[in-house]
């Protein structure tokens, strides 16, 4: 019997299912679909609404007017140094919080525990925040991006979760054989926790390439301005230009032309959308990976 | 040597020291005084702005003035979430653009330098200007002055302007409508002949409550009415003709003649609307228009666009308000600047007929000409920008010259010689000769007490106000009930609003 292909027959019910699906897709990424194709059309057709479906007047000169700007290089560059930067500090920093956290005859566990768990629900605001940044001479530097968001605490806790299922008598054992908590950390936990770091990583680096808001409250030079900031001032400028009868609004004349906006959209987030089918395995893991222990 | 004999000798060595020397050391302690120092000028920045700081324009402030500016683009979108993080964290760089809100709001708090003694003794070419523009001192604050508004040297008459589909007019063989009523059924008409149009396009509800309530004769929330009283604030949304303009457009609604999505829409649908053939008219920006019919005439070759005159209201009058002659704008200086002197001697400069001709043409001889006594871009160099793209923008991005630049006193010569050629006979020639044209009026100055009052009566009115003219003007509520609106809106103390207003204006 083995090579026996059995063809399941498809009830209403899988077909409705199938249907149902299917419609979620094509609505989940026509938005996408759309940019895309405007992105790559003659900005004419783009403003006359008669891109729907194809592209018209096929063009690449949106794509190479934005290439083409320095400030969008450098905001590129911008964009994968923080990322890159922040993301490993991120694991590295993460791991040796949770570590610690996850043993359960650590000193002081709970209270730590609680003081971490004080800041997911009550934080400072953007004051406080913005004054111990100042203080420590951190503004518009690329520490302020990546030192603020050092440990996101919800990550820290799934991380913390999967290491409080490895087996205690791994880490007693190396004890034994004269490891200290370093050691056991980086040559015993972390390789056996692949998984867990796959996921963070993923969730991290989505963090970085995504977030603005640190990078315009901290950053005072254009040159050190990310990816996402450049976006936003492309796409919603127009929606800002608050428009009040007595006050000419000279951003009506910054408003870009379509295509340059959807073009914009495509090269900022092509990046993630490329790595993300292959980091898909570790984002669902990600989300159930620091819920069930043992 | 006895040590008398020594001092003898030293003071005779010192007196026959040539006056020179003792000249150049004053001259080398001036000289440090006047040594260069850099200063930081915080500003927004436009997506299709790029500032090079470099330029000749820029670098003409240093050789001078001796200051160095640095500047500090914000992008525009989320400079008032920066500025305001700045400010209360009493972290304002040396100089910042600040709109009248934020000044207002602040200025009192000593985040912002007061200029009075400085303008006195360094700025006498602000004091100049300050002189032939007397709106300035409607920027006091319990009579200081915190900050150098943003003026224009030239009388320029921008305003917002209808535009309607005149190949379909032509078509249709209508005229151009001169009043509303017209405008209401010359929309019917070519609704009727293209049923798949939307009529009155906008990009969202202030162009009906700030433009159109204003031209039909009311007016959108507490606003400078010239023809009531010989001039005063008015509460707009309680008047007898802000009900009948709300029943036109009510109409204009019902009968189709209006975008349904006008409360929703943004610029860019407004302009996908305008651009695709199923906006008829709009009355905005006229900028706009340009983008609109390059969209149009890329399916159909004839469509276009044209301005017409603001057309009259039932009575007869024409009026509309003029854009910011002055936009509402200053630049600060931040309390902790520590070359507050220097800093202001610099604005003194910019305000100087020199400074405003650097900053807003550029370098004689290079960028701009004399032309019939006229000072004027050079033709030369706008047409080689545009070659290249849009002229306004790459010569401000990269001859750093004109509005959105570091130019507190500005003229608007480049944005005149870059715009479309209908626009510019619109602007700066029907406009500027139309009597129906009205100026925009600065505030009045208001104490910290009414400040606050204000702010507490808007919360209420404002919230009343949007969401009764959606209702009226969608039908979701019948006009019969504006004059319940209008109890409500007194009990919420529009009144007591007015009365602020008129008096502080009635001060000046």
């Amino acid at each position: 019997m083995s090579g026996l292909h059995v063809r399941r027959r498809l009830s209403l019910f899988d077909l409705t299912l199938y249907g149902v699906m299917f419609l979620l897709i094509v609505i989940t990424l026509y938005p996408l679909y759309y940019v895309t194709i405007n992105s790559l059309s003659d900005s004419r057709h783009v403003l006359s609404q008669s891109v729907n479906l194809y592209p018209r007047g096929f063009t690449l000169a949106s794509y190479r007017v934005v290439l083409a700007d320095p400030a969008m290089l450098r905001a590129y560059a911008n964009t994968i140094l923080y990322t890159l930067v922040g993301t490993l500090l991120n694991i590295v920093l993460t791991a040796m919080c949770a570590y610690p956290l996850s043993i359960p005859g650590f000193f002081g566990r709970k209270q730590f525990t609680m003081l971490i768990v004080f800041t997911m629900l009550f934080n400072g605001g953007i004051i406080p925040r913005y004054l111990v940044v100042r203080a420590l001479g951190m503004i518009d530097t690329l520490w302020a991006i990546v030192l603020p968001v050092a440990i996101l605490t919800w990550y820290m806790f799934i991380m913390r979760t999967y290491f409080r299922g490895i087996p205690d008598a791994l880490r007693e054992s190396a004890f034994i054989d004269g490891a200290n908590d370093v050691h056991i950390l980086f040559r015993v936990i972390l390789p056996l926790s692949a998984p867990v770091i796959g996921a963070l990583t993923v969730f991290y680096t989505v963090f970085h390439w995504n977030s603005f808001f640190n990078a315009l409250i901290y950053l005072n030079s254009a040159e050190r301005y990310p990816l996402q900031i450049l976006l936003r001032n492309v796409t919603i400028e127009d929606q800002m230009s608050g428009y009040v009868a007595d006050f000419f609004d000279e951003s009506d004349f910054a408003v870009a032309e379509q295509t340059i906006k959807y073009t914009v959209i495509m090269v900022s987030t092509l990046p993630i959308l490329t790595i993300y089918p292959f980091m898909q395995k570790h984002f669902a893991k990600g989300v159930t990976i620091g819920a069930v222990k043992g | 040597m006895k040590r008398s004999t020594l001092g003898l000798v030293f003071v005779a060595l010192l007196a026959c020291t040539p006056p020179a020397v003792w000249a150049s050391a004053a001259q080398e302690q001036a000289a440090s005084q006047m040594e260069d120092v850099e200063i930081t000028v915080m500003l927004p920045q436009g997506s299709n702005i790029e500032f090079h700081p470099e330029a000749a324009s820029y670098q003409a402030i240093t050789e001078a003035t001796g200051v160095i500016v640095n500047l500090q683009p914000i992008p525009s979108s989320d400079y008032g979430a920066k500025l305001n993080t700045l400010i209360a964290t009493n972290d304002v760089p040396d100089v910042a653009r600040v709109g009248y809100n934020s000044y207002y709001d602040f200025a009192a708090s000593g985040v912002f330098l007061a200029i009075d003694d400085l303008v006195a003794e360094h700025a006498p070419n602000f004091a100049a200007v300050r002189a032939v523009n007397p709106w300035i001192d409607r920027l006091r604050i319990e009579g200081t002055l915190y900050g150098f508004p943003w003026v224009s040297r030239d009388d320029v008459t921008k305003s917002p302007l209808p535009f309607i589909r005149m190949d379909l007019l032509e078509a249709q063989g209508l005229a151009e409508p001169s009043t509303f009523a017209e405008l209401r059924d010359t929309l019917a008409a070519l609704k009727g002949a293209y049923p798949d149009t939307v009529g009155y396009i906008t990009r969202g509800p202030n162009a009906l409550r700030n433009i159109l309530m204003y031209a039909m004769g009311s007016g959108w929330s507490l606003y400078f009415d010239p023809d009531v009283d010989g001039g005063r604030y008015v509460y707009g949304p309680a008047t007898e003709a802000y009900r009948r303009n709300l029943e036109y457009m009510a109409g204009l609604y019902r009968d189709g003649l209006l975008d349904p999505d006008y409360a929703v829409t943004n610029s860019q649908g407004w302009q996908e609307k305008g651009g695709s053939g199923k906006g008829l008219f709009a009355h905005d920006n006229p900028i706009f228009m340009d983008r609109m019919n390059r969209a149009l005439q890329s399916t159909m070759p004839d469509a276009r666009f044209g301005f017409i005159s603001v057309p009259a209201d039932d009575r007869g009058n024409r009026r509309y308000v003029l854009y910011d002659v002055h936009p509402k704008q200053i630049w600060v200086i931040g309390a902790n600047n520590p070359h507050a002197v220097r800093t202001v001697q610099m604005f003194n400069w910019l305000y100087s007929d020199e400074g405003a001709d650097t900053r807003s043409l550029g370098i004689e001889g290079e960028h701009w000409e004399v032309v019939d006594g006229e000072k004027r871009i050079k033709q030369s160099l706008i047409d080689e920008y545009r070659e290249r793209g849009d002229p306004y923008s790459l010569i401000q991005s990269e001859v750093g010259i004109a509005f959105s630049n570091f130019v507190p006193y500005y003229d608007n010569m480049l944005l005149k010689m870059t715009q479309i050629p209908l626009l510019q006979e619109w602007w700066f020639e029907r406009v500027a000769t139309d009597p129906a044209r009205d100026y925009p009026l600065i505030d009045p100055p208001l104490g910290a007490d009414e400040r606050e009052r204000i702010r507490e009566l808007r919360g209420t009115l404002s919230t009343l106000e949007q969401e009764s003219f959606d209702k009226f003007v969608t039908g979701a509520q019948p006009i019969s009930q504006f004059d319940d609106v209008a109890a409500q809106m007194r009990a919420a103390g529009y009144e007591e609003l007015e009365q602020i207003y008129n008096r502080a204006h009635a001060a000046q």
